[in-house]
């Protein structure tokens, strides 16, 4: 019983609700995070009964990085997981010289002293990212090599 | 000699008897299936002995689902007789049972297995500690306030983000179906429930990234075996489902299972009788004294908020037109009257906008790629600099509990009335915010009996009400609604009439409160229809952490062409986290043949949360 009465209550609050779709984009490069359009609002509100967010949640341990081309340099496979996926994040962090996802990769590239590892890849900002549609291997592969 | 061989044979016949079938007697003398930790591994709450998981493959007898006893046979059993030694045995598949088992019985001479998955899983997870991550509430979307919770399993990295998240939440593909259906079902158990895992990183990009909530995470104070014994129980419920029940069998709900699993000692789940809300599962969890640290991650939102507060008006201007590719950036890091600080402020601050315009569908890849490319550069060009400095609001531990009583006293129009009320959740505009997200309500069957002239009536039971009030900043433009639905003794007779509204309006504030216009297309219904629309100025303020005042004015005009004037005040003193007193004034006007003066109502209420 108390279920049904939550529900029509809750079907009074959402009659109004429009269907809305969430672009959920994956890659390898910058610019692949989940775009949400107006819409979108009331497709979260919805979304509180059910906690779900993404339809195909899995059980992965990995990110995953098998749409993506391979580092030049064996790398370890963290790092590139780890970089495909965070990809804006660190473009952006790279570029203040500091923050977590730029200590996590230096703590994944097994790398000492972190504040020293901020500074040289804030310095090599222009080399890291040299085109707008710079991949995950590139910006590894830049960062190991300078 | 007879006797001899007689003997001889016996030790022999004990030698290669069955194990199995020895500990299961062992077991069934110790009363294992009755031990509360057996349930715990089987999901059988503490009424009963029928389990909460709802897939088959999660038992191994055929009765095992409703049968412990049973089901601990046919583990033992299983394990002595695995069909193979691979991932597909009883102990792979099974591995906080037989750890349990193997520990609590000493079983010996179990077949050697080869657990290739699991073990594969366990050195990429690296399990040696484990919080209780709560996303906060999402601005604008005041349902979220009951949030979410999933288990962080921590590894030996220093860095959190290579952590892994495991979360239960309904099998729903939001892009396939019917919005509508789809908050139905999650609500009356249409969906299954499945456990899942991911990186920690991929929830930040969810929640604090993309739904723009503020995250807060408790380290348990778990040690390692016990995170492990917690990681193999996962295991276990990895691909199993059980119907998921908006109300109490949800994420929250659980994750209690999981802590529950991992330190037995610890009773969560029982402090729970009807439903469970994400933040009661934080306050049992914490209640239990498992919780050693709290940490707080600000949402992008927060972020982007904290650097319009360092930034002149002038200055945000400048984020905003950098963001669109307005003006270049090499015109902030060239421009001699600013400080590097400022540059560094407004060039970050733009990159933020950019990100937020291109997430909302506001500007294409192409834009968002260039802009962001040349920001960061000129960025880069400006070395480390001053940490933004974002405040930490109020540990949602702080903010009252779900369930309310309320006992109220006072006047109408010169006559004594007492009024005695329940809300079984969650929060309303009046109420204190702190561990809430200001402008934000959300009530469920908010029910306040009035009695007067030895007589009770309904003075209100609104059955579902929503508001968000959210303010609009140089950054952020969002609109504020609100709904409500449900019997209240408003109209202009003095009988409570069911009504349901519907609107919207602007907010605008900044830390010591905030005001509001709205506008609210309303209709009242008993024996015959009423339309109508109330327009209402409304603010809030915010004395200090303690204080909190509330006031509105509305003016309602009807179909039936009848006009009506409401006033409202309230002043909030909290006395603790679960106890606040109210001082309220309302004015309600009724049609003159009622009432002269319509009602003039003062009261005092006391208010409990638990």
């Amino acid at each position: 019983m108390k279920k049904l009465i939550v529900s029509i209550a809750a079907v009074a609050a959402l009659s109004s609700a429009a269907i809305a779709g969430v672009n959920n984009q994956t890659g390898c490069g910058l610019g692949s995070m989940i775009i949400k359009d107006d819409s979108s609002a009331i497709m979260l509100a919805l979304q509180a009964t059910t906690n779900g967010t993404s339809g195909n949640q899995t059980f992965g341990i990995t990110s995953g990085t098998s749409g993506c081309k391979k580092t030049k340099i064996v790398m370890n496979e963290r790092a590139e997981e780890f970089v495909a996926s965070n990809m804006d994040q660190l473009a952006k962090e790279i570029a203040m010289g500091h923050g977590e996802s730029v200590d996590t990769l230096a703590e994944l590239l097994a790398v000492e002293d972190k504040e020293a590892f901020a500074s040289a890849l804030q310095s090599n900002y222009n080399s890291i990212y040299s085109a707008d549609d710079v991949k995950m291997a590139e910006v590894l592969d830049t960062i190991s090599a300078s | 000699m007879l006797r001899y061989i007689f003997i001889y044979t016996y030790f022999i016949s004990v030698l290669c008897a069955d194990s199995a079938a020895d500990y299961i007697s062992i077991a069934e003398k110790k009363k294992l299936f009755e031990d509360r930790y057996w349930h715990l591994l089987l999901h059988i709450p503490s009424k009963g002995n029928v389990s909460e998981i709802d897939d088959a493959r999660f038992f191994l007898a055929e009765d095992g689902f409703e049968n412990p006893k049973a089901e601990l046979r046919a583990t033992i059993d299983a394990l002595y007789h695995e069909q193979s030694l691979d991932d597909n045995s009883t102990a792979c598949r099974f591995p906080a049972r037989k750890q349990w088992l193997v520990k609590t019985l000493g079983l010996t001479d179990l077949p050697m297995v080869e657990c290739q998955e699991f073990n594969t899983l366990i050195k990429r997870m690296d399990p040696q500690s484990a919080s209780l991550v709560f996303p906060f509430a999402h601005v604008n979307s005041p349902a979220s306030m009951f949030g979410h919770t999933f288990i962080r399993i921590d590894s030996s990295y220093e860095s959190k983000m290579l952590s892994f998240a495991i979360n239960y939440a309904a099998a729903a593909d939001p892009d396939k179906e019917n919005g509508f259906l789809f908050a139905i079902k999650g609500l009356v158990g249409g969906y299954h429930g499945n456990y899942s895992l991911l990186p920690y990183y991929e929830k930040l990009k969810e929640y604090r990234d993309s739904d723009q909530r503020d995250i807060w995470e408790y380290d348990l104070d778990l040690n390692r075996d016990e995170v492990m014994q917690m990681v193999r129980h996962i295991w276990e419920l990895k691909d199993t489902y059980s119907w998921y029940y908006f109300f109490d069998e949800n994420c929250s709900y659980n994750m209690l299972w999981l802590v529950e699993v991992a330190r037995e000692s610890v009773h969560l789940r029982e402090y729970f009788t009807y439903y469970v809300t994400p933040p009661e599962t934080i306050h049992s969890v914490y209640e239990s004294g498992i919780v050693s640290q709290m940490h707080y991650r600000p949402s992008k939102r927060t972020t982007m908020l904290a650097y319009e507060d360092m930034l002149t008006a002038e200055e945000r201007e400048e984020s905003l037109s950098l963001a669109q590719g307005d003006i270049a950036p090499e015109s902030i890091v060239n421009d001699k009257t600013k400080s590097e600080q400022s540059k560094r402020y407004i060039l970050e601050a733009a990159s933020e906008l950019n990100q937020y315009n291109y997430m909302n569908a506001k500007a294409n890849k192409e834009d968002y790629l260039k802009y962001s490319r040349s920001i960061l550069s000129q960025r880069a060009l400006l070395g480390k600099g001053d940490e933004l400095p974002i405040s930490q609001p109020a540990n949602p531990l702080t903010g009252h509990q779900a369930t309310r009583i309320t006992a109220q006293t006072g006047w109408r129009n010169g006559t004594p009335i007492q009024l005695l009320g329940w809300r079984p959740a969650n929060h309303d505009l009046l109420d204190s915010d702190v561990g809430y997200l200001r402008g934000t309500q959300i009530e469920f069957l908010d029910t306040l009996l009035r009695y007067e002239d030895n007589k009770l009536e309904i003075e209100k039971l609104t059955f579902l009400s929503i508001a968000s009030i959210a303010q609009r900043t140089d950054f952020f433009k969002p609109f504020s609604w609100r709904m409500k639905s449900g019997w209240d003794t408003n109209y202009l007779n003095d009988k409570s009439r069911f009504m349901t509204s519907i609107g919207a309006g602007l907010s605008w504030g900044n830390e010591l409160g905030y005001f509001y216009f709205m506008l609210d297309p309303l209709f009242y219904y008993s024996s015959k229809f009423d339309a109508g629309v109330g327009g209402s100025m409304g603010a809030v303020v915010y004395e200090n952490k303690m204080l909190k005042t509330n006031m509105e004015g509305t003016h309602r005009i009807y179909d039936n062409g009848q006009r009506q004037w409401l006033a409202m005040f309230s002043q909030n003193i909290r006395l603790n986290n679960n106890l606040a007193l109210k001082l309220q004034y309302d004015y309600v006007q009724k049609e003159t043949s009622i009432q002269n003066d319509g009602w003039n109502t003062f009261k005092l209420s006391l208010d409990y949360f638990f």
